[in-house]
Protein backbone atom coordinates (compact mmCIF):
# COMPACT_ATOMS: atom_id res chain seq x y z
CA UNK A 1 0.00 0.00 0.00
CA UNK A 2 2.71 2.35 0.94
CA UNK A 3 4.62 1.49 -1.90
CA UNK A 4 1.43 2.24 -4.15
CA UNK A 5 1.22 5.57 -3.00
CA UNK A 6 4.72 6.50 -2.78
CA UNK A 7 4.32 5.16 -7.17
CA UNK A 8 1.90 7.58 -7.37
CA UNK A 9 2.95 10.52 -5.20
CA UNK A 10 -0.37 10.19 -3.86
CA UNK A 11 -0.88 12.04 -0.52
CA UNK A 12 -3.65 10.58 1.59
CA UNK A 13 -4.72 14.28 2.68
CA UNK A 14 -5.20 16.18 -0.65
CA UNK A 15 -6.90 13.05 -1.81
CA UNK A 16 -8.84 13.32 0.84
CA UNK A 17 -9.25 16.63 0.45
CA UNK A 18 -9.82 16.37 -3.39
CA UNK A 19 -12.81 13.68 -2.40
CA UNK A 20 -14.37 15.93 0.20
CA UNK A 21 -14.08 18.78 -3.20
CA UNK A 22 -14.79 16.96 -5.37
CA UNK A 23 -18.12 15.25 -3.65
CA UNK A 24 -19.15 18.97 -2.56
CA UNK A 25 -18.81 19.60 -6.51
CA UNK A 26 -21.19 16.91 -7.45
CA UNK A 27 -23.94 17.64 -4.32
CA UNK A 28 -23.78 20.96 -5.69
CA UNK A 29 -23.88 20.23 -9.16
CA UNK A 30 -26.53 17.44 -8.44
CA UNK A 31 -28.56 20.06 -6.46
CA UNK A 32 -28.21 22.90 -9.00
CA UNK A 33 -27.77 21.69 -12.12
CA UNK A 34 -28.66 18.40 -12.82
CA UNK A 35 -31.96 18.08 -11.28
CA UNK A 36 -32.75 21.49 -13.55
CA UNK A 37 -31.49 20.35 -16.30
CA UNK A 38 -33.37 16.26 -16.28
CA UNK A 39 -36.21 18.38 -15.27
CA UNK A 40 -36.30 20.36 -18.20
CA UNK A 41 -35.53 17.37 -20.35
CA UNK A 42 -38.15 15.37 -19.26
CA UNK A 43 -40.72 18.62 -19.88
CA UNK A 44 -38.98 19.10 -23.21
CA UNK A 45 -39.31 15.07 -23.75
CA UNK A 46 -43.09 15.10 -22.57
CA UNK A 47 -43.77 18.09 -24.76
CA UNK A 48 -42.51 16.60 -27.97
CA UNK A 49 -44.27 13.04 -27.02
CA UNK A 50 -47.66 15.32 -26.92
CA UNK A 51 -46.71 17.21 -30.03
CA UNK A 52 -46.04 14.00 -31.64
CA UNK A 53 -49.06 12.20 -30.34
CA UNK A 54 -51.26 15.47 -31.22
CA UNK A 55 -50.19 15.69 -34.51
CA UNK A 56 -50.62 12.04 -35.19
CA UNK A 57 -54.63 12.67 -33.81
CA UNK A 58 -54.65 15.31 -36.48
CA UNK A 59 -53.57 13.76 -38.96
CA UNK A 60 -55.80 10.81 -38.34
CA UNK A 61 -58.39 12.84 -37.65
CA UNK A 62 -58.13 14.82 -40.72
CA UNK A 63 -58.06 11.26 -42.75
CA UNK A 64 -60.93 10.67 -41.18
CA UNK A 65 -62.13 14.12 -41.99
CA UNK A 66 -61.20 13.81 -45.41
CA UNK A 67 -63.06 10.23 -45.57
CA UNK A 68 -65.75 11.64 -44.35
CA UNK A 69 -66.15 13.83 -46.90
CA UNK A 70 -65.19 11.68 -49.30
CA UNK A 71 -68.34 9.35 -48.34
CA UNK A 72 -70.79 12.33 -48.05
CA UNK A 73 -69.87 14.07 -50.97
CA UNK A 74 -70.42 10.82 -53.00
CA UNK A 75 -73.98 10.35 -51.34
CA UNK A 76 -74.78 14.14 -52.15
CA UNK A 77 -73.70 12.99 -55.83
CA UNK A 78 -75.69 10.17 -55.66
CA UNK A 79 -78.47 11.45 -54.60
CA UNK A 80 -77.99 14.19 -56.96
CA UNK A 81 -78.14 11.91 -59.79
CA UNK A 82 -81.16 10.41 -58.42
CA UNK A 83 -83.17 13.34 -58.16
CA UNK A 84 -82.14 14.55 -61.54
CA UNK A 85 -82.95 11.39 -63.09
CA UNK A 86 -86.52 11.54 -61.20
CA UNK A 87 -87.31 14.91 -62.92
CA UNK A 88 -86.08 13.53 -65.84
CA UNK A 89 -88.39 10.96 -65.71
CA UNK A 90 -91.22 12.79 -64.70
CA UNK A 91 -90.32 15.30 -67.40
CA UNK A 92 -90.41 12.90 -69.81
CA UNK A 93 -93.96 11.47 -68.71
CA UNK A 94 -95.29 14.58 -67.97
CA UNK A 95 -94.64 15.11 -71.70
CA UNK A 96 -95.83 12.04 -72.71
CA UNK A 97 -98.95 12.86 -70.83
CA UNK A 98 -99.63 16.28 -72.65
CA UNK A 99 -98.67 15.09 -76.11
CA UNK A 100 -101.67 12.42 -75.48
CA UNK A 101 -103.71 14.66 -74.33
CA UNK A 102 -103.32 17.22 -77.42
CA UNK A 103 -103.69 14.31 -79.65
CA UNK A 104 -106.97 13.41 -78.25
CA UNK A 105 -107.96 17.10 -78.04
CA UNK A 106 -107.65 17.58 -81.60
CA UNK A 107 -108.90 14.35 -83.10
CA UNK A 108 -111.96 15.14 -80.83
CA UNK A 109 -111.86 18.83 -82.09
CA UNK A 110 -111.72 17.53 -85.50
CA UNK A 111 -114.57 14.82 -84.90
CA UNK A 112 -116.71 17.59 -83.70
CA UNK A 113 -115.98 19.84 -86.70
CA UNK A 114 -116.95 17.21 -88.77
CA UNK A 115 -119.84 16.02 -86.89
CA UNK A 116 -120.88 19.84 -87.08
CA UNK A 117 -120.64 20.07 -90.49
CA UNK A 118 -122.34 16.69 -91.53
CA UNK A 119 -125.12 17.81 -89.42
CA UNK A 120 -125.17 21.25 -91.37
CA UNK A 121 -125.21 19.33 -94.31
CA UNK A 122 -128.12 17.30 -93.16
CA UNK A 123 -130.04 20.12 -92.22
CA UNK A 124 -129.40 22.23 -95.55
CA UNK A 125 -130.35 19.34 -97.78
CA UNK A 126 -133.48 18.76 -95.52
CA UNK A 127 -134.35 22.36 -95.63
CA UNK A 128 -134.18 22.05 -99.60
CA UNK A 129 -135.77 19.21 -99.86
CA UNK A 130 -138.97 20.46 -97.49
CA UNK A 131 -138.68 23.41 -99.71
CA UNK A 132 -138.65 21.52 -103.21
CA UNK A 133 -141.98 19.56 -101.57
CA UNK A 134 -143.99 22.47 -100.72
CA UNK A 135 -143.07 23.89 -103.85
CA UNK A 136 -144.40 20.75 -105.56
CA UNK A 137 -147.04 20.74 -103.39
CA UNK A 138 -147.92 24.09 -104.22
CA UNK A 139 -147.73 23.62 -107.54
CA UNK A 140 -149.75 20.33 -107.62
CA UNK A 141 -152.36 22.05 -105.61
CA UNK A 142 -152.65 25.01 -108.21
CA UNK A 143 -153.31 22.51 -111.18
CA UNK A 144 -155.83 20.23 -109.56
CA UNK A 145 -157.69 23.20 -107.98
CA UNK A 146 -157.69 24.20 -111.43
CA UNK A 147 -158.21 20.84 -113.46
CA UNK A 148 -160.09 18.96 -110.96
CA UNK A 149 -163.79 19.18 -112.39
CA UNK A 150 -167.07 17.56 -110.84
CA UNK A 151 -166.53 14.47 -112.76
CA UNK A 152 -162.81 13.95 -112.04
CA UNK A 153 -164.15 14.63 -108.28
CA UNK A 154 -166.84 11.57 -109.46
CA UNK A 155 -163.85 9.19 -110.67
CA UNK A 156 -161.77 9.45 -107.58
CA UNK A 157 -164.82 8.70 -105.35
CA UNK A 158 -165.88 6.11 -107.77
CA UNK A 159 -162.27 4.86 -107.75
CA UNK A 160 -161.86 4.87 -103.90
CA UNK A 161 -165.10 2.82 -103.09
CA UNK A 162 -164.31 0.73 -105.78
CA UNK B 1 -169.63 -1.35 -57.95
CA UNK B 2 -170.75 1.16 -60.27
CA UNK B 3 -172.26 0.80 -63.23
CA UNK B 4 -170.71 1.47 -66.48
CA UNK B 5 -172.60 3.33 -69.22
CA UNK B 6 -171.96 0.23 -71.25
CA UNK B 7 -173.52 -1.75 -69.05
CA UNK B 8 -176.51 0.80 -68.51
CA UNK B 9 -176.86 0.54 -72.60
CA UNK B 10 -176.64 -3.00 -73.05
CA UNK B 11 -179.90 -4.01 -70.08
CA UNK B 12 -181.63 -0.66 -71.70
CA UNK B 13 -181.36 -2.50 -74.64
CA UNK B 14 -182.51 -6.34 -73.22
CA UNK B 15 -185.39 -4.93 -72.08
CA UNK B 16 -186.44 -2.58 -75.17
CA UNK B 17 -185.55 -4.62 -77.50
CA UNK B 18 -188.67 -6.73 -79.37
CA UNK B 19 -191.25 -4.43 -77.20
CA UNK B 20 -193.97 -2.00 -78.21
CA UNK B 21 -194.00 1.50 -78.14
CA UNK B 22 -195.65 2.02 -75.45
CA UNK B 23 -193.84 -0.71 -73.11
CA UNK B 24 -190.62 0.96 -74.35
CA UNK B 25 -191.77 4.28 -73.20
CA UNK B 26 -192.61 2.50 -69.95
CA UNK B 27 -189.74 0.62 -69.47
CA UNK B 28 -187.31 4.39 -70.52
CA UNK B 29 -189.21 5.91 -67.59
CA UNK B 30 -188.47 2.98 -64.81
CA UNK B 31 -184.46 3.34 -66.39
CA UNK B 32 -184.22 7.12 -65.99
CA UNK B 33 -185.63 6.23 -61.98
CA UNK B 34 -182.98 3.94 -61.94
CA UNK B 35 -180.72 6.18 -62.70
CA UNK B 36 -181.76 8.81 -60.30
CA UNK B 37 -181.71 6.11 -57.46
CA UNK B 38 -178.41 5.35 -58.20
CA UNK B 39 -177.36 8.82 -58.91
CA UNK B 40 -176.11 8.26 -62.07
CA UNK B 41 -178.20 10.75 -64.33
CA UNK B 42 -174.42 12.36 -65.40
CA UNK B 43 -174.04 9.71 -67.54
CA UNK B 44 -176.88 9.90 -69.69
CA UNK B 45 -175.55 11.21 -72.72
CA UNK B 46 -172.82 8.36 -72.91
CA UNK B 47 -175.41 5.48 -72.63
CA UNK B 48 -177.44 7.56 -75.43
CA UNK B 49 -174.56 6.80 -77.34
CA UNK B 50 -173.36 3.89 -76.37
CA UNK B 51 -177.44 2.88 -76.99
CA UNK B 52 -177.30 4.21 -80.15
CA UNK B 53 -173.62 2.24 -80.98
CA UNK B 54 -175.29 -1.25 -80.08
CA UNK B 55 -178.85 -0.60 -81.46
CA UNK B 56 -177.03 0.01 -84.48
CA UNK B 57 -174.90 -3.56 -84.49
CA UNK B 58 -177.91 -5.55 -83.38
CA UNK B 59 -180.07 -4.71 -86.04
CA UNK B 60 -177.09 -4.48 -89.23
CA UNK B 61 -177.08 -0.20 -89.48
CA UNK B 62 -173.93 1.26 -90.28
CA UNK B 63 -173.70 5.16 -89.44
CA UNK B 64 -171.50 6.61 -91.87
CA UNK B 65 -169.91 10.37 -92.16
CA UNK B 66 -168.37 10.86 -95.76
CA UNK B 67 -166.78 14.30 -95.98
CA UNK B 68 -166.40 15.79 -99.74
CA UNK B 69 -165.71 18.62 -101.38
CA UNK B 70 -168.77 19.39 -102.98
CA UNK B 71 -172.27 17.61 -101.71
CA UNK B 72 -172.82 14.44 -102.84
CA UNK B 73 -174.96 13.39 -105.86
CA UNK B 74 -177.92 10.83 -105.30
CA UNK B 75 -175.75 8.38 -107.60
CA UNK B 76 -173.19 8.72 -105.78
CA UNK B 77 -174.57 7.91 -102.38
CA UNK B 78 -176.34 4.56 -103.72
CA UNK B 79 -172.74 3.99 -104.58
CA UNK B 80 -171.37 4.11 -101.32
CA UNK B 81 -174.62 2.21 -99.70
CA UNK B 82 -173.40 -0.53 -101.83
CA UNK B 83 -169.91 -0.32 -100.86
CA UNK B 84 -170.69 -0.28 -97.24
CA UNK B 85 -173.17 -2.47 -97.08
CA UNK B 86 -170.53 -5.10 -98.90
CA UNK B 87 -167.61 -4.23 -96.81
CA UNK B 88 -169.18 -4.60 -93.52
CA UNK B 89 -171.75 -7.09 -94.53
CA UNK B 90 -174.83 -4.79 -92.72
CA UNK B 91 -178.27 -4.18 -93.71
CA UNK B 92 -178.79 -0.34 -93.37
CA UNK B 93 -176.75 2.63 -94.15
CA UNK B 94 -177.36 5.81 -92.83
CA UNK B 95 -175.20 8.53 -94.54
CA UNK B 96 -174.22 12.03 -93.17
CA UNK B 97 -172.94 13.87 -95.92
CA UNK B 98 -170.61 17.06 -95.08
CA UNK B 99 -169.28 19.28 -97.21
CA UNK B 100 -165.15 20.49 -96.37
CA UNK B 101 -163.73 22.19 -99.11
CA UNK B 102 -160.10 21.72 -97.65
CA UNK B 103 -160.23 18.27 -98.75
CA UNK B 104 -159.80 19.63 -102.07
CA UNK B 105 -161.49 16.79 -103.61
CA UNK B 106 -162.11 12.86 -103.02
CA UNK B 107 -163.82 11.31 -99.92
CA UNK B 108 -163.14 10.69 -96.60
CA UNK B 109 -165.35 8.12 -95.16
CA UNK B 110 -165.56 7.72 -91.41
CA UNK B 111 -167.67 4.38 -89.85
CA UNK B 112 -167.12 4.27 -85.77
CA UNK B 113 -163.60 4.78 -85.21
CA UNK B 114 -162.29 3.67 -88.79
CA UNK B 115 -161.78 6.05 -91.46
CA UNK B 116 -161.17 5.47 -95.42
CA UNK B 117 -159.10 8.80 -95.95
CA UNK B 118 -159.59 8.99 -100.03
CA UNK B 119 -159.47 13.05 -100.28
CA UNK B 120 -156.91 14.84 -102.51
CA UNK B 121 -155.69 16.38 -99.35
CA UNK B 122 -154.39 13.51 -98.00
CA UNK B 123 -153.11 12.49 -101.26
CA UNK B 124 -150.95 15.70 -101.40
CA UNK B 125 -149.82 15.35 -98.04
CA UNK B 126 -148.45 12.01 -98.82
CA UNK B 127 -146.46 13.79 -101.53
CA UNK B 128 -144.95 16.18 -99.32
CA UNK B 129 -143.87 13.91 -97.20
CA UNK B 130 -142.40 11.48 -99.69
CA UNK B 131 -140.84 14.48 -101.43
CA UNK B 132 -139.56 15.44 -97.92
CA UNK B 133 -137.31 11.64 -97.28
Amino acid sequence: MDELIKTFHIEVNLLLAQMVNFVIVLLVLYKFAYKPILKTLNDRTKKIEKGLKDSADASQKLEEITEKEKEVLINAKKEAQEIIKKSENEAKKNAESITAEMKEKNAKMLEDAKAMIEEEKKKMLSEIKSEVADLVVMATEKVIAEKLDLNKDKEIIEKAIK
Amino acid sequence: MKITATQYAKSLYEVTKDKSQSEIGVMTENFVKVLTKNRQTKLVVKIINKFGELYNKENGIAEIEAISSRKLEADQIGQIEKFIKEKYSVREVLIDNKIDENIKGGIILKIGDEILDASVERQLRELRNNLRK
